[in-house]
């Protein structure tokens, strides 16, 4: 890895722990609609809020690196892009899977940043 | 300034609707130097308008925002006659769409996955190339080659529209990446004779350029693989 790389791969770390937070939040609206879903309390402005996070969560996931969770994420944005109401099964299922791959990534502690830095 | 002229900061302006994406590619733009970020664009209307505004080196555009999608975004930046060297930075892209965005002036595509791309792709951008599927392209006619372009599906017109063989012939070899002095020394004609040609074929097929002319070519399916 060259140094620019280095130096790339640190901004977007950073970045990434700035963020998490946020993309926990959109995974959380994701959960919310999959909670509607379940309750049948299902609508349009809420499809769309669900399709928003869905998608901003397949960007900027793969941006830092986290390919399987951008990947995850895509699946939910086709399923929600299909027009029908998703199957409730493999959208609980997605976003289940999503939660445990953003929550399994690396978070250095203070102290190991000190280390790195 | 001509399009191979680098300056020593290139200013570039950043579209796209999730501020994340927007904090990540200003923080590589900013540790990597030589850049400067003269604004952020939160959709695509805002883009078109900023544009304009802060006149950047570089837009790189997202395709999927609110109010005006990317690509009509570009289309109205490219109507509007702004200098701006624009690549696309998305989640994903058909081969449809980057044909579509070199029709409306891109210069690159870069995908989020593959951020750590930018810089050698702005560079290349601002060396007045290409960057297409994660390299640097000059001919852009060769991009339509490797995008499979011909697999497209042509328009079901099969009008020739006007082209005698020999105009065809040579719409041929501008879709395979050929000079005019290379076509001339196939043909075993001359050089201006192959201007007048083009000429020609620019006319009657209402182009203006070689990017055109292949794009249009492959599209009506005036030429075979």
């Amino acid at each position: 890895m060259t140094r620019n790389e280095e130096k790339v791969r640190a901004a977007l770390e950073k970045v990434w722990l700035n963020s998490r937070p946020e993309a926990l939040s959109r995974l959380a609206t994701l959960e919310g609609f999959l909670e509607a879903l379940r309750s049948g309390r299902t609508n349009e402005e809420c499809l769309g809020t669900a399709l928003s996070a869905a998608h901003r969560l397949s960007g900027s996931l793969g941006m830092f690196g986290l390919s399987e969770a951008s990947s995850c994420a895509a699946e939910i944005e086709a399923l929600l892009c299909q027009g029908s109401v998703p199957d409730i099964t493999v959208m609980a299922g997605l976003v289940r899977r999503l939660r445990n791959l953003i929550e399994e990534t690396h978070v250095p502690t203070r102290t190991q940043e000190k280390c790195d830095s | 300034m001509k399009r191979t002229e680098r300056p020593d900061v290139a200013r570039v302006l950043i579209a796209d609707d999730d501020p994340i994406v927007r904090q990540a590619v200003r923080s590589v733009l900013e540790v990597s130097g030589g850049f400067q970020v003269v604004g952020e664009a939160e959709d695509g209307k805002m883009a078109a308008e900023l544009v304009g505004q802060t006149r950047p080196d570089i837009l790189l555009l997202d395709l999927l925002m609110p109010n005006l999608p990317g690509l009509e975004a570009l289309r109205a930046i490219t109507t509007a006659g702004a200098e701006v060297r624009t690549i696309l930075l998305c989640s994903s892209i058909s081969a449809k769409q980057v044909l579509e965005a070199l029709q409306l002036g891109a210069r690159g595509v870069v995908l989020k996955k593959r951020v750590a791309e930018l810089l050698p792709a702005l560079d290349a951008v601002m060396r007045g190339q290409y960057w297409i599927e994660s390299r640097s392209v000059s001919n852009v006619v060769q991009i339509v080659e490797q995008l499979g372009a011909a697999n497209l599906q042509p328009a079901q017109s099969q009008s020739r529209f006007g082209l005698t063989a020999r105009e065809t012939e040579i719409v041929s070899f501008i879709t395979q990446g050929y000079m005019n002095r290379d076509i001339a020394k196939s043909l075993s004609i001359t050089e201006e004779t192959v201007k007048r040609h083009l000429t020609n074929i620019f006319n009657k097929v209402g182009m203006s350029n070689r990017l055109e002319l292949a794009l249009f070519a492959i599209e009506h399916a005036l030429v075979r693989k």
